[in-house]
């Protein structure tokens, strides 16, 4: 039963890729202009020239490097800072504000900023960083308290020390908002990063790529390292979830 | 020394809970606080497990103490197997013999989900009972078990609670009956002591006395207020 399901999960995939590959194709006939439009199979036959060159590669995991840098650095700061808020209130006081302005605040207008502050090659870094730190701080902010007070009243009468409280009462319950906080973090720290690289153009990063390719008209460049982009944050984000969801079995057995 | 609570004062929103309540626990033994739910005996406990600072008055002899506790509920990590649940609170404790006291014995690694009611019941007070402790706070430890079970449990309890203080909140009148070498008969609330029961016999002798524990039983059942 399950295998049949599985099966058809792939089908209608499949199905769907084909249904919007077809409308790409027929808008592309119906525009008729290759500036404006590259064909699919143009866009595919450019990536597969792409694929087998060190550059690409190199520029991939570069941009890659660069973008997840942030992420995690995010990822860390928003945990010490969510303990802090969480149990501080007059640190709340300062620091949710600041997230929040973080938040509301156009990406362009922080990497123009940033622009001006940082050399082009930790910009998608920074940016990424500053992009996902609110997402980080408010989700695990909200599983800290959200953890069971009944639980901590426990492990406060038996005197558990307070490692051990960590690691059998709170991560337990944070776990799945850092989950949470992942799994919107990923996408968005991805697009900003990008974003930044656009603006930035650091030597060896498919901002610089999509960049390039817009102002030499190459249309067919720009689809394909978008269409590299998209591929690479679901294989991304399915990735990390999984491995996730590996470390969330190991802790909450759930 | 013993423990007191003088002049204790304790309010939910404009409800008294405790006033002015003062009570005197000896240095060892089983002291049952024995009356019907709702009267002010968990808020009581809560208290002397230090969980709750927000009373009035004063207590003295739990200086340097170390509480040990069943709650109400069974408060167990349901992400933790039972033998992971108990090491929590002590990493060297014998852990077959714990559980073969409340007859958990070969469920060291079944999750509490798995377990039932009964079963949450008792890993909680194995994990109460194997807890390094100078006083023992129950609450309602029997809840939820059938009397046969209970009758297997008492005198195993009685043996591993011996020269320390345990404070035994339940309204179960046979448990009182045969457990306490003090019984505090309470009501309330705002609580207050209705009578202060001291046992006549030694524990041996009142098991041994079924006759003694029917006739309490019922004393007890009867002056409830």
């Amino acid at each position: 039963m399950k295998r049949f399901i599985t099966k058809n999960k792939w089908i209608s995939a499949l199905l769907a890729l084909l249904f919007w590959a077809a409308l790409w194709q027929i808008i592309y006939l119906a525009v008729d202009q290759d500036v404006l439009i590259a064909s699919p199979a143009d866009v595919l036959g450019r990536i597969g020239d792409l694929l087998p060159a060190a550059e690409f590669w190199r520029t991939v995991s570069l941009s890659f490097i660069r973008i997840f840098g942030g992420f995690f650095a995010a990822a860390a700061m928003g945990a010490i800072l969510a303990a802090g808020t969480a149990f501080l209130p007059s640190l709340r006081m300062i620091i949710a504000p600041a997230l929040s302005v973080v938040k509301a605040t156009p990406v362009a207008s922080f990497i123009l900023l940033a622009l001006v502050w940082l050399r082009s090659s930790q910009l998608s870094l920074f940016i990424s960083f500053l992009m996902v730190l609110p997402v980080f701080w408010s989700n695990l902010e909200a599983g800290i308290l959200a953890t069971d007070r009944e639980l901590l009243e426990m492990a406060n009468v038996f005197r558990v020390p307070a490692r051990k409280r960590v690691q059998e009462i709170y991560l337990p319950s944070i776990l799945p908002y850092f989950v949470t906080a992942c799994r919107s973090g990923i996408g968005m720290a991805w697009k900003a990063g990008i974003a930044a690289e656009v603006l930035g153009r650091p030597a060896h990063s498919i901002g610089k790529e999509i960049y390039n390719a817009k102002i030499y008209l190459e249309t067919v460049d720009l689809f394909a390292w978008t269409l590299i982009v998209i591929i690479l944050s679901m294989i991304l984000e399915k990735l990390f979830l999984f491995l996730l969801g590996k470390i969330r079995m190991q802790h909450t057995g759930k | 020394m013993a423990v007191c609570l003088d002049q204790i004062t304790k309010y939910y929103g404009d409800k008294a809970v405790l006033q002015n309540f003062s009570l005197t626990f000896p240095e060892r033994g089983i002291v049952c606080l024995y009356g019907a739910s709702g009267c002010g005996k968990t808020t009581l406990l809560h208290i002397l497990a230090g969980l709750d600072h927000a009373y009035t008055g004063s207590i003295s002899g739990m200086e340097g103490m170390r509480c040990s506790m069943q709650f109400q509920e069974d408060r167990l990590l349901n992400w933790r197997n039972l033998e992971e649940n108990i090491r929590l609170v002590n990493p060297d404790v014998d852990l077959d013999g714990l559980l073969q006291t409340v007859e958990l014995d070969g469920l060291q690694k079944v999750m509490p989900q798995a377990l039932s009611g009964g079963m949450r019941r008792r890993a909680a007070l194995a994990r109460a009972l194997g807890a390094e402790s100078d006083i023992l706070l129950l609450d309602e430890p029997f809840k939820g078990l059938d009397f046969a079970l209970c009758e297997r449990l008492y005198p195993r309890i009685y043996a591993r609670t011996e020269g320390k203080l345990t404070i035994l909140v339940t309204h179960d009148a046979s448990a009182a009956a045969l457990l306490g070498d003090l019984i505090y008969q309470l009501d309330g609330p705002p609580l207050y002591v209705t009578r202060k029961i001291p046992a006549p016999l030694p524990f041996l002798q009142r098991l041994a006395l079924p006759e003694y524990r029917e006739e309490r039983r019922h004393w007890l059942e009867e002056t409830e207020a």
